[in-house]
């Protein structure tokens, strides 16, 4: 396992849609409750982790994301309310491509559309979701419908136009970009929802991950409840990431210090439970390119790189049936 | 280049006091990035850069100006930041050091050495926060921080804590974050605002959320299908206002007049003198902690190590000067006499009224708007037994809207609920049969059932241990003793030790009787299992319950959806068939028997199960969701578009579900014995009816199932070569009949002239039809083959 030490303890870590061994990864000073941020731009080499671009700035950075149209762009999330775009191609400690002011409270998350590639979308402490370009002085729309601090915001995988957020107010809200009012809202857990990712085989599919330990897997068809249930983390799951690779295969990071790797094929989904930081796991990653490669980010102030090894052959045939023909409710005793 | 100038982005703004070290970039900064450039930056950036870039492209965008820029503005924007001015001071040439140094070093409103103080003491935060204590009291001394800073770190903070903690506890929340606000010297008059900004938003939303009011079922029901609001925006629309509706709707309801929440905020004290109470229970439990901890064995058997555990898990407590015990350790020290027994342990029991905190308790949701006199309990009991559940539920609304108090009325009404799949409301209306009754029982396994269902596992686990320790026949255990050695009671961080825990008490119960086993007990270790996948154990529990109690309709439900959910479908549809023969309007039931034909792609089979659980209860959104699910898998479009509806009377042309609900359990059961293979075989070598031979087909499988099923009955070889060779004879037979109907379908096609369209298309619809009823057939073949190869091994 390859490491970096940051100067500061993370909070995102993001592989470049367009380079294999590029990572951004978002920190903050003290935990991100107060000092400043920094955006690191690394690579990932055949030993080690090398900085490419280190960039500061005022606040905290939260959440960070690439440009899916531009090799060199990279968006992240401040606590102070902006959202910087930042130009890789710019020397170290350079200010800002751009800088986008609205938000009036802690920007929490950002995800850049993958479909519409001009487009990303924030979601912010001051209950506003906002979708952007990065051509326009203005964000594109404002959506305002969750009672609490938004903690994250993500496209849909396949679809341009639709997103799903969650919140502390323990909602899922699925949007569609042209609609300012929700298409489906989904009480998705009993606690606070810190982190949501849509499965990247089943646009149907989204998994919630919550204070309450458990990720739960919902087809927004049926909003009753969860089609399954994973526990494993013994504190708040703080973020998921579903593998590009396999529509069975996912990841989760939590307050218990953990990774945990999931395949929902297997009989015991709980494929592998990581103890590599010592602090809150916060940021993760699946890299697009390499299969089995993964990053984390902690407040431990390391950055870790990892590959998985070789999957089992029998869940590797799962690789070829990307879409599951049905979700079939459980019977219930 | 004014035009440039413009889009210099707003970075300008006030420097951080805490850090602030951005500004050694700008500190010579007025935002004037451009005049510097022109000034020398430009040559200075040719020098660096001069290698990479073609000069000539950086005059055409100077030169060009406006024109140039709609054509694309990022690009222009990458190249514009390729000339800005590097910091002045700090020239990046991959120095790190110097770099990494500038955070303590410049215009830092906090000192240098005050930097990792206070990283710790934000872990200190974080750290005490997640294990639920106190933060110790710290001077950190003046940090010079500003008001500003202040604040954010006060609402920053709370949100955090929020995220690392799911046990919500209002009190234990005020007094950590007074200690770090006190730590930081934040002044209390400096968050009065946020306190409204922050507290306003949390009070509306989070902690009553609007399904407490059984509102989001009703609202489910509505907009149950994502699929057609893809597909329509307009109608997307329409009903997000009425979602909107629902919002405000709620908002009435959570308002001030809301007798329910004066009753909450009234009733229990949530005021001061508790947060107090609970803060004085938490240090006790911090004090004690440290003791408990002590792993000297003998030390640990000393008195003073039980009492310091028993404190530090709530199960004694300090009452002034006197030392209390709880009623669990009570139970057990004052060894009861076995007349005492009864009254001891209702006794006891009053202590668990408080287990159903109010919290729990929530608004249960009518469906009548007044009781009825001709409605009673007893009316209501016996439209239950007859298997009248819709109707049952409506008198037994009646008879407790009457007498709120009937402990026994709102058990039968959650049982109601429960057995029609609705399990949100048969958990309100067994914890209100709970909290008017402590020592039903009955009530708490069912309660702990609707839990499992509701993937409430821990309140589950939490209702099951109540059931045990209340249980008078097990109250000689020594409970607390159990399991006590490795992990605290009172402090379960996690699910799965609570689990381990949970059922080694239920293990130690069912030792207490290992020839005749008890079989709520055996009931309860099957749930147990069934939470942890472990779906073997949990079969040999249910069967082991039924052994004794073989009319169990519930029983043989759970040993049915136990078998389904480990992949035995085959085995679960004889278990599912036992259910409704002792209980034909057995919904949950029905519902399942249609998910296991479902994995056993009998997609015809299941609809017309799901039908006639439908036909019950039309009500059941996700059964209505799982038909919906079969005919898109047999590829009827047209059916799913019917299904929409929502009227199972529209299906009475397509499927024979009503005839079923009809069939008199009775004469069902004795047909469905080992020995007697029922109706005859249609004759299909002049003529093929399909529909004909679906029925016998239907009819004939089950039995087969119910064959698989007894054969585990079967002790001898002999007598299973038996039942396996007339088994085998008549699931040849009805091959044998599947392929006289395709050939005979065949020859009609045959037959025809391509002028006959109609005709033509529905004989290959049923070839079609015919050609996937072998399939089945060949599958159910194998599958039983192997079963009896395991079991006559």
């Amino acid at each position: 396992m390859k490491r970096f030490k940051t100067n500061f303890n993370g909070y995102s870590v993001e592989f470049s849609p367009f380079e294999e061994q590029r990572l951004a990864c978002a920190t903050s000073q003290h935990f991100g409750i107060i000092g400043n941020g920094r955006q690191y731009v690394l690579d990932v080499l055949e030993r080690d982790i090398v900085p490419y671009r280190v960039y500061d700035t005022r606040d905290g950075l939260y959440d960070c994301t690439w440009s899916e149209e531009n090799e060199n762009h990279l968006a992240s999330a401040s606590g102070d309310g902006s959202i910087k775009i930042w130009d890789t191609m710019a020397p170290s400690g350079e200010r800002p491509l751009r800088s986008f002011q609205e938000h009036t409270k802690e920007v929490y998350s950002i995800d850049w559309n993958l479909v519409s590639k001009e487009m990303f979308v924030s979601g912010s402490w001051d209950l506003s979701i906002k979708t952007w370009s990065p051509r326009a002085d203005m964000s594109i729309r404002t959506f305002k419908e969750h009672r609490y601090c938004i903690y994250s915001t993500v496209w849909s995988p396949r679809n341009p136009y639709h997103f799903a957020s969650v919140s502390g107010d323990t909602s899922l809200k699925i949007w569609d970009h042209r609609d300012n009012r929700s298409l489906n809202t989904i009480k998705a857990h009993d606690n606070e929802v810190l982190t949501c990712d849509w499965n990247k085989y089943n646009e149907k599919e989204i998994i919630t991950g919550s204070v309450d330990k458990t990720i739960r897997i919902w087809d927004i068809r049926l909003p009753d409840r969860p089609t399954s249930i994973l526990r494993g983390h013994s504190y708040a799951v703080r973020r998921l990431k579903c593998s590009p690779h396999s529509d069975a295969m996912l990841a989760s990071s939590s307050y218990d210090m953990s990774v945990i790797i999931w395949d929902r094929s297997r009989e015991d989904p709980m494929l592998l439970k990581m103890d590599h930081h010592t602090e809150f796991v916060v940021g993760l990653d699946w890299n697009m390119f390499i299969d089995g490669q993964m990053a984390s980010c902690s407040w431990d102030e390391q950055i870790c790189v990892w590959n998985l090894g070789r999957v089992p052959p029998q869940q590797q045939q799962q690789f070829h049936h990307p879409l599951p023909p049905h979700h079939q409710m459980p019977p219930r005793p | 280049m004014s035009l440039l100038r413009d889009l210099v982005e707003p970075e300008c703004a006030e420097p951080n006091a805490l850090g602030g070290f951005v500004q050694q970039f700008t500190s010579k900064n007025t935002g004037l990035y451009h005049d510097q450039w022109e000034r020398d930056g430009r040559e200075r950036f040719y020098q660096q850069h001069g290698e990479e870039f073609d000069e000539s492209q950086f005059d055409e965008y100077f030169n060009a100006g406006g024109d140039h820029l709609h054509h694309d503005d990022l690009d222009a924007m990458l190249n514009r930041n390729m000339m800005r001015d590097h910091p002045q001071h700090m020239m990046y040439h991959g120095d790190e050091e110097l770099f990494m140094h500038g955070i303590g070093e410049h215009q830092s409103s906090i000192p240098k050495e005050k930097h990792s103080e206070l990283q710790h003491f934000f872990k200190d935060f974080i750290s005490s926060s997640q294990s639920h204590h106190l933060l110790p009291s710290i001077n950190l001394g003046d940090l010079g921080l500003s008001k500003l800073e202040k604040n954010i770190i006060k609402s920053r903070s709370e949100v955090l804590f929020r995220q690392l903690n799911e046990v919500k506890d209002p009190g234990y929340e005020s007094d950590q974050l007074h200690r770090l606000i006190d730590a930081l010297h934040i002044e209390e008059d400096n968050f009065d605002d946020l306190e409204e900004h922050w507290g306003s938003t949390v009070n509306n939303g989070m902690f009553n959320p609007p399904q407490q009011f059984g509102e989001e079922h009703q609202y489910k029901q509505e907009y149950p299908d994502y699929d057609e609001v893809e597909q329509d925006y307009d109608e997307a629309y329409e009903n997000a206002i009425e979602e909107d509706v629902y919002d405000d709707e709620w908002d009435k309801i959570t308002g001030e007049d809301d007798p329910f929440e004066d009753a909450w905020i009234n009733g229990e004290d949530r005021s001061v003198d508790a947060a107090w109470d609970e803060t004085a229970r938490k240090s006790l439990t911090e004090i004690t902690e440290s003791i408990t901890r002590i792993n000297d064995p003998k030390l640990k058997r000393s008195n003073f190590m039980k009492l310091m555990n028993q404190l530090h898990s709530g199960d004694a407590q300090i009452v002034g000067n006197t030392l209390v015990h709880n009623n669990e350790q009570q139970q057990h020290t004052s060894e009861p006499h076995l007349e005492d027994i009864g009254d001891s342990w209702v006794n006891d029991y009053s202590g668990f009224t408080d287990t159903v905190s109010d919290e729990r308790l929530r608004m249960y949701q009518f469906t009548i708007n007044e009781s009825r006199p001709e409605d009673t309990f007893e009316a209501g009991m016996d439209l239950f037994n007859q298997g009248l559940i819709t109707d049952a539920i409506i008198t037994l609304e009646s008879e407790v809207m009457r007498n709120p108090e009937n402990s026994e009325a709102w058990m039968y009404l959650g049982i109601a609920h429960a057995e029609n799949d609705k399990d949100q409301q048969a958990i309100s209306c067994l914890l209100k049969a709970i909290d008017l009754d402590p020592t039903n029982l009955k009530a708490r396994m069912a309660l702990s059932v609707s839990y499992t269902n509701d993937y409430q596992k821990e309140r589950a686990l939490e209702t099951l241990e109540e059931w045990l320790v209340g249980n008078p026949a097990y109250s000689h255990i020594n409970f607390s003793a159990i399991g006590k050695e490795e992990e605290e009671l009172s402090t379960f961080q996690d699910t799965w030790k609570r689990h381990r825990h949970t059922s080694e008490w239920f293990l130690e119960a069912a030792r207490q009787r290992p020839n005749e086993p008890d079989p709520e007990v055996q009931t309860a270790l099957g749930l147990l299992y069934n939470m942890s996948y472990e779906y073997e154990k949990a079969v040999d529990c249910f069967k082991a319950a039924l052994q004794n109690n073989s009319t169990d309709y519930q029983l043989w439900n759970k040993l049915g959806a136990t078998l389904a959910n480990s992949n035995r479908s085959q085995e679960a549809l004889g278990a599912y068939f036992q259910a409704l023969e002792q209980k034909p309007s057995y919904v949950r039931a029905r519902s399942n028997l249609g998910i296991s034909y479902l994995a056993l792609n009998m997609y015809g089979e299941a609809a017309q199960t799901f039908l006639g659980a439908l036909a019950i209860h039309p009500e059941a959104v996700h059964i209505w969701d799982n038909l919906k699910m079969v005919f898109r898998l047999m590829s009827r479009d047209d059916l799913v578009t019917k299904a929409e509806r929502r009227d199972v009377n529209d299906f009475v042309n397509d499927f024979k579900f009503i005839e079923k609900m009809s069939f008199n359990p009775s004469t069902m059961s004795a047909s469905w014995s080992p020995n007697v293979l029922p109706l005859n075989p249609p004759n299909t070598k002049f003529r093929c009816d399909y529909v004909d031979l679906k029925d016998y087909l239907v009819y004939s499988r089950k039995a087969n199932d119910y064959f698989l099923y007894e054969i585990n009955k079967i002790k001898s070889f002999n007598e299973c070569q038996d039942v396996w060779d007339r088994l085998n004879t008549v699931s040849n037979l009805r091959l044998q009949l599947i392929d006289n109907c395709i050939g005979t379908t065949e020859n009609e096609i045959s037959q025809l002239t391509p002028q006959n369209k109609d005709e033509l298309r529905q004989l290959r619809h049923k070839l079609n039809l015919l050609t996937m009823e072998k399939d089945v057939e060949t599958v159910l073949q194998s599958s039983a083959k192997k079963t009896f190869h395991k079991i006559c091994k």
